[in-house]
């Protein structure tokens, strides 16, 4: 009996500080902004509604001095206590992205309010806070919707998939810099355009959509990718991007990228072939211009020739030209057709 | 009255005085004197009650022959002999055998002149046919079931096996009752060590009465308090006949339309009655689907509470919009909804088995429908609530003979996640488990055969081969080298 007489006594203990999921409010998206040494956070709250199945935003701000203060003041005042683990974007200000990330950064994933896997996004054309007050196409909280919108463009290759726990591995690796992908408000309406790039943890420079897509590509970050050309599409699968650095007499980077293109013939997987390729320098091009190294040439050159890379200046791999190869393979598409 | 003292004299008419005086205030006591047209002096007594014999043999076997017989007097043993009709008659048996047996539907004769009676048998109670059982009914196959019927039941038990290595022993349990109650098992594939555990177990019993099967299981089983069954039931006696050809033994009580089959383990609570009479690979779906089903009933309900409670965050987000959409105005916390939620779920369950069939009808309509929805409705309950414990309590229903333990562990298991969230639920499911490992049915361990499973069974537990597959040694312990607990 006493053994019996045991067990619900401990169960008794323990229960006694849950927490229900009504007293909780998810937060979909948030903005982080940074004026001097103070940092400005808005969270977006999904409210339910018994009437209708998408829940309303609604959005409220606090500001400290550290981002884990500013996240324990947005929930001040307010009824429930505000669930960060729901969170699928936040949306980093100009002004955040152009004093340097990676302290914002490194708060974050201490924080164990934020999921590691958050998404992180850099506003383009406004400041962050806008971007939650834009209007909704879906009629979901607009941080959300965007938050979907961010993954599906991962999933298609369209923009580089990069989770909060990864732009901080970028942040603290030498030779590869972060980059983000990055909203804008047209129309009132918050869009996804392209990417931010970043020298070290500062922002250096955007790509357009299109450049991203190449990028994204280039880092293989999703399982199928498209290239257009002037008259056709083509959808690419199994993409499998090499770097490589050539330590020789000449040294230099190799870009090989190899995929299968869906095709009815072989000549168009050539076309393919060197539209992707030119977009691919284009994207080299802009990275070098931007002071961005993105695509981890430094890290490759060091891994090629550790002892010469020690030897030579820091950043002597940013001058070495750049080869890309595409080896497009036609494969029966996926619509029918036959090579 | 103690039985064992009762005796007769030679005088007949003294002889029913006392029976009449034995039985005064009992209206369905009947005593019918014969006088034999022959020769007057043979006067003959019939003690017997109404409703409990056959008229037709009183008459035709027993007064018809007695009032005719035109020779001299004769004693008992000659009586029996020359004059009833009769093939069933012990003579002159022991006072309390007597008097059972008289209680039991037998008429006792008494010849003037003589104080040995005989005891003949008369027994014509009402008995119902042997009707399906409608817990146990089946897809395809026999549709014969056990009825309170003794001797029936051991007839039906022992048409499915003629072979001449059944074996019923009988005895008596019940110090008012004095219930028959039969051991079967077939010699030379029941194991030995458990039929002696059975018999000693039989004879310690010290009950006034044992008006059904559960009585003796409640008496005779391993760990009593467990929620799960170390004793099996059938009202079916393909089913009995099935388990003693495995090597079990069946025990069965008059006056009940059960068998109790023993040592009952954990593989046969998810074995089905049609499992043999419909295709193998229906049947390994199905049981799969129970076993699952067994899972889905304990767990659902607790992992929904701990998730709610403590890991919302593992929760897909348009998920939890949705449960905190329908959770508002609810007045109660997510545990207090699920176990009143479960309770009302099961006292309509109860009502439903208690009401007759045509008022069941109509009780699962408004208890159901009308009343889940007005509650959820008038915010005392939410709708994914409503639905995590009907979808439990539906999945409940597919493994019948584990009821008892999917009602008491599912609120174990709801405790424990509301107060431990997932971590919670490992912890009462390892608790659980070690429980199941530790029982014993009979000397045999609960889990047997599960984790060896083909090697040591005729491939019937984890899944039921075809039978051209089926090892031919069935017996549930063949090959088991295992020790009796």
């Amino acid at each position: 009996m006493k053994r019996l007489l045991f067990l619900p006594l401990c169960l008794l203990l323990c229960g006694c500080s849950q927490t229900d999921a009504g007293d909780l409010s998810p937060v979909t998206a948030g903005a982080i902004a940074q004026h001097g040494s103070t940092y400005l956070l808005t969270a977006e709250l999904a409210i339910p509604s018994e009437e209708t199945a998408v829940p309303s935003a609604k959005t409220v701000s606090g500001e400290a001095k550290s981002l884990a203060h500013a996240i324990d003041s947005t929930g001040a005042g307010l009824d429930a206590q505000l669930y960060w683990s729901h969170a699928r974007v936040l949306f980093l200000d100009r002004s955040l992205l152009t004093a340097g990330i990676s302290s914002g950064i490194s708060e974050l994933t201490h924080s164990s309010e934020v999921r590691p896997a958050v998404r992180l996004c850099a506003v383009r054309n406004a400041e962050a806070e806008n971007i939650l007050q834009c209007e909704s196409v879906s009629g979901e909280p607009v941080g959300f919707a965007l938050g979907d919108s961010i993954s599906y463009a991962v999933r298609q290759s369209q923009t580089p998939d990069l989770p909060l726990f990864r732009v901080l591995d970028r942040v603290r690796t030498a030779g590869i810099d972060p980059i983000l992908p990055a909203v804008s408000i047209t129309n009132k309406q918050a869009v996804l355009s392209g990417c931010a790039l970043f020298s070290g943890d500062v922002l250096s420079g955007w790509l357009d959509e299109q450049q991203t897509a190449t990028l994204a590509l280039l880092l293989a970050d999703g399982d199928t990718a498209m290239v257009y050309d002037t008259e056709n599409r083509y959808q690419l699968r199994n993409i499998r991007t090499e770097i490589t650095a050539k330590t020789d007499k000449q040294p230099s980077i190799a870009i090989r990228v190899h995929a299968d293109c869906a095709c009815e013939a072989d000549h168009q997987a050539d076309r393919a072939a060197a539209v992707l390729q030119q977009q691919c320098v284009d994207v080299v091009q802009q990275l070098r211009q931007t002071d961005c190294d993105a695509l981890g040439f430094g890290r490759a050159w060091e891994r090629a020739d550790a002892a010469g890379s020690r030897r030579a200046s820091p950043d002597a791999w940013r001058t070495l030209p750049v080869r890309v190869t595409v080896t497009l393979r036609a494969v029966q598409s996926a619509e029918g057709g036959s090579r | 009255m103690n039985q064992s003292d009762f005796t007769f004299t030679a005088d007949l008419d003294e002889n029913i005085d006392r029976m009449k005086r034995l039985f005064a205030h009992d209206n369905t006591f009947i005593c019918r004197v014969v006088q034999s047209r022959g020769d007057p002096a043979l006067r003959t007594a019939l003690f017997f009650f109404d409703g409990m014999v056959d008229s037709g043999i009183i008459n035709e076997a027993l007064i018809r022959p007695l009032s005719l017989w035109s020779g001299a007097p004769l004693p008992m043993d000659a009586v029996i002999e020359e004059i009833l009709h009769i093939d069933d008659c012990p003579f002159d048996p022991p006072a309390d055998k007597l008097i059972s047996a008289f209680l039991y539907g037998d008429t006792i004769v008494l010849v003037d002149g003589d104080s040995r009676p005989a005891v003949v048998n008369t027994k014509g109670f009402a008995k119902r046919g042997p009707d399906e059982p409608d817990n146990e009914k089946v897809l395809r196959g026999p549709r014969e079931g056990f009825t309170e019927s003794f001797m029936g039941n051991l007839a039906l038990i022992r048409r499915r096996l003629r072979t001449p290595d059944l074996r019923f022993e009988f005895s008596e349990v019940g110090s008012v009752t004095h219930t028959t109650v039969c051991l079967c098992y077939i010699d030379g594939i029941a194991d030995t060590t458990v039929l002696r555990n059975v018999r000693e177990r039989l004879q310690a019993i010290d009950l006034d009465s044992v008006l059904d099967a559960n009585y003796l299981s409640e008496m005779i089983r391993d760990d009593r308090f467990s929620p799960f069954p170390t004793t099996g039931f059938t009202e079916r006696p393909d089913i009995a006949a099935a388990k003693l050809l495995e090597g079990r033994a069946a025990v069965i009580v008059d006056g009940t339309p059960v068998a109790l089959t023993v040592p009952h383990i954990l593989q046969e609570t998810f074995q089905a009655n049609d499992d043999y009479y419909i295709s193998f690979l229906y049947t390994n779906l199905t049981r799969w689907l129970r076993v699952a089903g067994f899972l889905l009933t304990l767990l659902l309900p607790a992992v929904y509470v701990a998730l709610l409670t403590w890991h919302q965050e593992l929760i897909p987000t348009r998920l939890l919009f949705s449960i905190a959409a329908s959770r508002q105005g609810v007045p109660f916390a997510t545990l207090t909804e699920a176990v009143g939620v479960l309770i009302v779920f099961e006292i309509l369950k109860e009502a439903g088995t208690r009401t007759p069939e045509t008022i069941g009808q109509a009780l699962s309509i408004v208890g159901g429908l009308v009343l889940g929805q007005a509650a959820v409705d008038a915010r005392f309950v939410s709708a994914p609530m409503v639905i995590v414990i009907a979808f439990s309590g539906v999945t409940a229903l597919i493994v019948p003979k584990l009821r008892t333990a999917t009602l008491l562990l599912r609120f174990f298991l709801l405790f424990c996640g509301a107060a431990l969230g997932l971590y919670g639920v490992l912890l009462g499911l390892s608790l659980i488990l070690a429980h199941v490992c530790g029982l014993t049915s009979f000397g045999i361990p609960y889990l047997t055969n599960i984790l060896a499973a083909e090697k040591h069974s005729g491939r019937d537990v984890l899944f039921r081969f075809p039978w051209f597959a089926m090892k031919p040694d069935r017996r549930f312990l063949a090959g088991w080298n295992g020790v009796h607990r």
